[in-house]
């Protein structure tokens, strides 16, 4: 099931693994002082941010998060951010997340693109864009 | 809105008094979602068959997504008395539900087969299965570790 999963996100077997999980570079945050200090100091760096916006009870966000804890070993030069929008409701607000999962791109505090929905393939090509520019 | 925008400081607060092991423990406390109550995850679940049924759509592959999305919708039959989409941001939970355009089955569903939540798949989506039940073990065996 696994691996028949893997192939249809397009992927490698490694997104089944869980090692990738263990070794995901992707920081949750649970609090919206701590968030606020994160986001304020990627806005001096050149650094691609992508912020996953996901809820606990939603379906693509669980099938899409093996896909972001392997990107995130992939692309080393990324930051990954993770925000659950009920315990921060407000940050959702603030980048008008309507529906999950939603990854907002971002450069220097200014977004550059977003991807909504479990498509895995498009928020992979947007990243392999975005992190050089 | 004021409760919303002081809870997070009182997290920090307690959380910068415990040591690091104890503050991931504590972190992963605040994170745990309350379950939501048995009976209503069998409505959502008899609901889902259902519908499925009626729409002519399938599961997921993966019943994981399934079993997710019910317990969702148990969880705001409960809080809110409505199965608002669990996949959505709303700024006022309440007043969505009553309205009613996110209440599963949504307006998109009804209309178009759409459902952002991956509960119905129309058979030419990728990720669609062959079935259209799912038992309450299943539920409860693929969100065991959540």
């Amino acid at each position: 099931m696994g691996s028949f999963l893997s192939s249809l996100l397009g992927g490698s077997p490694a997104y089944d693994s869980a090692a990738s999980s263990e070794d995901s570079r992707v920081t949750s945050f649970h609090s919206s002082a701590r968030w606020q200090l994160h986001f304020n100091s990627h806005k001096d760096s050149s650094q691609l941010l992508v912020i996953d916006f996901s809820a606990s009870w939603c379906g693509p966000c669980r099938l899409i998060e093996p896909a972001v804890h392997y990107m995130s070993t992939q692309f080393t030069d990324v930051d990954f951010a993770k925000i659950d929008v009920d315990e921060l409701s407000e940050v959702a607000q603030e980048f008008g997340v309507q529906a999950m999962p939603t990854f907002v791109l971002l450069k220097k505090g200014k977004e550059v693109d977003r991807v909504i929905g479990a498509r895995k393939d498009e928020l992979e090509k947007k990243i392999q864009k975005y992190q050089s520019l | 809105m004021t409760l919303q925008l002081q809870a997070p400081s009182f997290r920090v607060s307690i959380s910068s008094f415990v040591s690091p092991l104890r503050r991931s423990t504590h972190r992963h406390v605040i994170r745990a979602q309350a379950e939501p109550s048995e009976k209503s995850v069998e409505i959502m679940r008899k609901f889902s068959e259902q519908y499925a049924r009626k729409s002519g759509t399938y599961f997921c592959v993966d019943k994981g997504v399934t079993s997710v999305v019910i317990k969702g919708l148990a969880d705001h039959k409960d809080s809110l008395g409505a199965p608002l989409c669990p996949c959505r941001h709303y700024d006022d939970k309440p007043a969505e539900a009553g309205q009613g355009f996110w209440n599963c089955p949504c307006v998109p569903m009804r209309e178009r087969k759409e459902c952002h939540c991956m509960l119905f798949l129309t058979s030419d989506n990728d990720f669609a299965g062959p079935e259209q039940t799912i038992s309450l073990e299943e539920i409860r065996e693929s969100t065991a570790n959540m």
